[in-house]
C-alpha cells in the first residue's frame, strides 16, 4: 500500500481521540475513587508531584493501583517492584535514572502513560526520577548493568534481507508474526508478570513502540528485554548472532514500519479510477495505486457497555470512485479471525482481569466486525448525526460488516445497537479477506441511492462526512464494545462530471 | 605455627568439629497419581501433541523433586552454577533449591524458541528476575543476577504456556533436592536440635524436628499423606 506520510499520528485527530480516551477513564475512574485502598506515598522531595499527577495511576503507595488503574491493560507500572519495560540494562535490572528520566519526558505512546515534558518541567521531571526510585528497596539493590552497544552498521537492501534473516532464526515471527503484524501463534496465551492478557507489538507501528521508534530503540528492545512482559532478552551468545546481525534486525523491524507516521488529519482523499471498472475485491492491485489514509482508533468509551482496552487501534482507509460507484477500502491489524477456537485463553484472561466491565457479561467470542457511519443527507447546512451510528435525535445511514458469517450491509441507525436494514437497498457490495493478521475490507455502492430520502449520495460537491467503528470479536468486543474515531471526510473531486 | 592453629581452629575447625549431615528420604504415601497430560498447542513437530505433567514425580512411592531446608539456621552460601533445562518442551528439573548468589545456566535442548521468565514472587505479585529468548538447539545463557535473593522463583516459557518450574532461592547453604529415590542430603549442619522443612509445589510442605550430632549423617523420613496429591488433583479440576 501507499502511505502518504506527513504528520504524527495524534497530531490532530488520533491526539483527539487519545485525549477523549484518557480524560474518560479519568472521569469513570473518580466514581470507583472511593474504594482505593488507602496507602501512603513516600516522604521526600517529589511527593507533592507525585500525589498530583502519578498516583491517579501508580497509586499512593506506587503499586500500579491507582483509581484509573483497573481500566488498563496492562496495568500502570508496580513501581514496588522496580521493573520497568525501558531500560538500557539488562534483563531483571532495574532502569537507570536516564532510562526513567526518558520514560517519564517521553510517556508510553498509545498507553494512558502520557509524556510528561508538556506538562512538567526538566527540573521536575528529574526530581520524579529520584522520588520513583523511594518505592523498590530494589534501587537499593547492586547498580544496573548498562549494555555495551556495537555501532549500527549502515543500512542497505542486504542488510534487510539479513535482518529478515534473523528475524526467523530468533523465531520473532512465533509472537510477532510472520510479517510483524502481532499475529504469532504464542499471542493467545501471552501474559504479563500480573498473569493479565498482553498483546504482543505490532511492528508495523512504529510510532507506539513503548520505547521509541527509531532502530536504535528497537536494537535495544530486544537486547534488554521488556521486563515484566514476555519479551525476552536475546543476546548475541545465546542465540548465536553477532551484535551487526542484531543491528540487522533492528533496520528490518524498523523497514516493516512507514518511513514517517502517518498523515492522521481528517481529510481522506479519493482517487478516481479513469480506466476500467472499480476492483472487486481489497486485494486488487489497483489499490496499490491509491493513498491510504490511517485513522486512528481508540476504545469506544462514549456510551454503555464502555471499552477502555481495545485491541484495533487504528484503520487504514483508501477511496476510489469511477463515474458510477464509490469503494472504500479499509485495512487493519487483528490477531485474530474471530471467533477462533485458540483464543479461548485469551478472551477468558480478558474478562477476568476486567472484572468491573460495564454489563452485560461477556460469555463467548463474537465476530469481527466494522461499522462505517454517514449522515443520511450530506449538505452545506447539515448536522451531523452522532458518530456512533446516529442517535434518537438524529439516525444515520451505516454500512456493517461481520466477518462470521461474512455479511454486510446497510441500514438506518439510530446509535449502532439500534439498526433497520435499509428498505430501499442499494446493492452495497463488499469482499472481505484476512491473512497474516491483517483484514482488508472493500465495500462498494453507487453513488446515487435509489432513494435519497433514506440514504446519502455520494459525489456531490461536497466532502462525505464517515466515522469509523472497529471491533474484535476474540477480545471480548461484542455490542458496542470496540473502537472507534471521530468524524473524517472524504473528498470526492467529481470534476464537475454529475452535478 | 600457634597463629596457624588459631587460624585454623576460627576458620575451619569449629565446622568440621561441631556439624553433621542430615539424610533424609520424602515418600508420597498411596499409589502414585496417574500423571497430567498436558495439551501442546504449538510447535507439536517436536513437542509432540502433548506432554507428560511432572508436578508430582514419584517412583516406587519415593518423591523426586521436593526441597528440604534447615529452618532458621544462618549460614554463608558458597556460589556455584545451577542448571535449569528446557528439553522435550518441559523444564528440567521441574523444582529444585538453589543459594542466593548462585549463577544460573539455562539452556535449550529443544529444536523451537523457548524462553525462560524467571519471576520472583514478592506477596501476590511477581518481579521479572530476567528473561531470554533461546532460539534454538545449543542456545544457552549464564546469568548472576536472578537468583541473587532469597524465594520463591516462578519459571516459565511465554512461548509454552504449560512449561513450568520452581526454584527456591535459600540466603544459608542448607538445603537439598531430593533425587530419584526421595533422597536428599544437607551437608555441614551445626550439630544440635533444628526444623526441617520440605517443600513441594503442589503437595504443600512438611516440617519436624531432628538433632544433627557433630560429625554423624542424622537420618529423617518425611511423608506426603496421600490426601495432598488427591486435593492438588480436585483443585485443578
Amino acid at each position: 500500500m501507499s502511505i502518504s506520510c506527513s504528520r504524527r499520528v495524534g497530531g490532530s485527530a488520533g491526539r483527539r481521540v487519545a485525549s477523549f480516551v484518557a480524560a474518560t477513564i479519568l472521569l469513570a475512574a473518580t466514581a470507583r475513587a472511593q474504594a482505593a485502598k488507602p496507602a501512603t506515598a513516600p516522604e521526600g522531595p517529589g511527593k507533592t508531584l507525585y500525589v498530583k499527577w502519578c498516583s491517579g495511576c501508580h497509586g499512593d503507595g506506587g503499586a500500579g493501583d491507582g483509581y484509573a488503574a483497573s481500566y488498563m491493560i496492562p496495568r500502570p507500572r508496580d513501581l514496588t517492584l522496580g521493573n520497568f519495560y525501558i531500560r538500557s540494562t539488562k534483563t531483571g535490572d532495574v532502569p537507570t535514572d536516564a532510562d526513567l528520566r526518558r520514560t517519564i519526558t517521553d510517556g508510553f505512546p498509545g498507553t494512558a502513560m502520557s509524556g510528561w515534558k508538556t506538562a512538567l518541567s526538566t527540573a521536575q521531571i528529574d526530581t520524579l526520577v529520584q522520588y520513583v526510585k523511594k518505592f523498590s528497596p530494589f534501587f537499593s539493590g547492586p547498580a544496573p548493568t548498562v549494555l555495551a552497544a556495537g555501532p549500527e552498521p549502515a543500512p542497505n537492501s542486504e542488510g534487510l534481507v539479513e535482518g529478515r534473516r534473523v528475524y526467523e532464526q530468533l523465531k520473532c515471527f512465533e509472537c510477532h508474526g510472520q510479517k510483524g503484524y502481532g499475529d504469532g501463534t504464542s499471542v493467545p496465551t501471552l501474559m504479563d508478570d500480573q498473569k493479565m492478557p498482553i498483546f504482543s507489538a505490532d511492528l508495523s507501528k512504529n510510532w507506539t513502540f513503548r520505547g521509541g521508534p527509531t532502530v536504535a530503540d528497537i536494537y535495544r528492545g530486544f537486547r534488554t528485554g521488556l521486563n515484566g512482559t514476555p519479551m525476552p532478552a536475546y543476546t548475541a551468545e545465546a542465540n548465536n548472532v553477532n551484535d551487526e546481525q542484531l543491528w540487522r534486525l533492528a533496520q528490518y523491524v524498523r523497514s516493516l514500519a512507514p518511513a514517517a507516521p502517518p498523515d492522521t488529519s481528517s481529510m481522506i482523499h479519493a482517487t478516481m479510477k479513469m480506466d476500467g471498472p472499480l476492483p472487486a475485491t481489497p486485494d486488487d492491485k489497483a489499490w496499490d495505486e491509491v493513498p491510504a489514509h490511517y485513522v486512528p482508533l481508540g476504545g469506544q468509551v462514549a456510551i454503555k457497555p464502555r471499552w477502555f482496552t481495545p485491541s484495533i487501534d487504528g484503520v487504514w482507509v483508501q477511496a476510489m470512485y469511477d463515474m458510477k460507484k464509490l469503494a472504500l477500502k479499509l485495512t487493519w491489524h487483528d490477531a485474530s479471525r474471530s471467533p477462533d477456537t485458540t483464543f479461548a485463553p485469551w478472551i477468558k484472561k480478558v474478562v477476568e482481569t476486567l472484572d468491573h466491565a460495564d454489563p452485560p457479561p461477556i460469555t463467548a467470542q463474537g465476530p469481527d466486525r466494522i461499522a462505517i457511519t454517514f449522515p443520511v443527507k450530506i449538505a452545506a447546512d447539515s448536522l451531523r448525526p452522532f458518530f456512533l451510528g446516529g442517535n434518537s435525535v438524529r439516525s444515520a445511514y451505516v454500512w456493517r460488516w461481520s466477518s462470521s458469517p461474512d455479511t454486510a450491509e446497510e441500514g438506518t441507525t439510530r446509535g449502532l445497537a439500534r439498526f433497520t436494514p435499509l428498505a430501499a437497498k442499494n446493492g452495497l457490495g463488499h469482499s472481505a479477506r484476512y491473512q497474516d493478521g491483517e483484514w482488508q475490507l472493500q465495500f462498494t455502492r453507487a453513488l446515487l441511492p435509489v432513494d435519497s430520502t433514506t440514504a446519502p449520495t455520494f459525489g456531490g460537491d461536497l466532502p462525505v462526512p464517515v466515522a469509523f467503528f472497529a471491533a474484535d470479536g476474540s477480545n471480548g468486543e461484542i455490542g458496542m464494545r470496540g473502537s472507534m474515531s471521530g468524524w473524517y471526510t472524504i473528498m470526492i473531486h467529481m470534476m464537475g462530471a454529475t452535478q | 605455627m600457634r597463629l596457624a592453629s588459631v587460624l585454623l581452629l576460627v576458620n575451619v575447625g569449629p565446622a568440621l568439629a561441631q556439624t553433621g549431615s542430615i539424610s533424609g528420604t520424602v515418600s508420597l504415601e498411596g499409589p502414585a497419581p496417574a500423571a497430567k497430560m498436558l495439551a501442546v498447542t504449538k510447535n507439536q513437530e517436536v513437542c509432540g501433541t502433548s506432554v507428560r505433567s511432572r508436578d508430582i514425580v514419584v517412583t516406587g512411592g519415593k518423591l523426586e523433586y521436593a526441597v528440604a531446608s534447615v529452618e532458621g539456621v544462618k549460614g554463608t552460601v558458597k556460589p556455584k552454577s545451577v542448571l535449569l533445562s528446557n528439553t522435550k518442551c518441559m523444564f528440567e528439573p521441574p523444582y529444585m533449591g538453589a543459594g542466593a548468589g548462585d549463577t544460573i545456566v539455562v539452556d535449550n535442548q529443544d529444536a523451537v524458541l523457548h524462553n525462560t521468565h524467571l519471576g520472583l514472587q514478592l506477596g501476590a505479585r511477581v518481579r521479572t528476575m530476567g528473561n531470554w529468548g533461546l532460539s534454538d538447539k545449543g542456545s544457552s545463557i549464564r546469568a548472576e543476577g536472578p537468583l541473587r535473593l532469597a524465594g520463591n522463583l516462578d519459571v516459565g516459557c511465554d512461548a509454552h504456556p504449560w512449561m513450568s518450574a520452581r526454584i527456591t532461592v535459600f540466603d544459608h547453604p542448607y538445603f537439598g533436592t531430593s533425587d530419584q529415590a526421595g533422597h536428599f542430603e544437607i551437608k555441614d549442619v551445626p550439630a544440635g536440635p533444628h526444623t526441617v522443612k520440605v517443600r513441594h509445589p503442589v503437595l504443600g510442605d512438611l516440617e519436624q524436628t531432628v538433632t544433627v550430632k557433630a560429625g554423624a549423617a542424622t537420618a529423617v523420613t518425611f511423608s506426603f499423606p496421600a490426601a495432598r496429591a488427591a486435593n492438588a488433583a480436585k483443585t485443578d479440576e
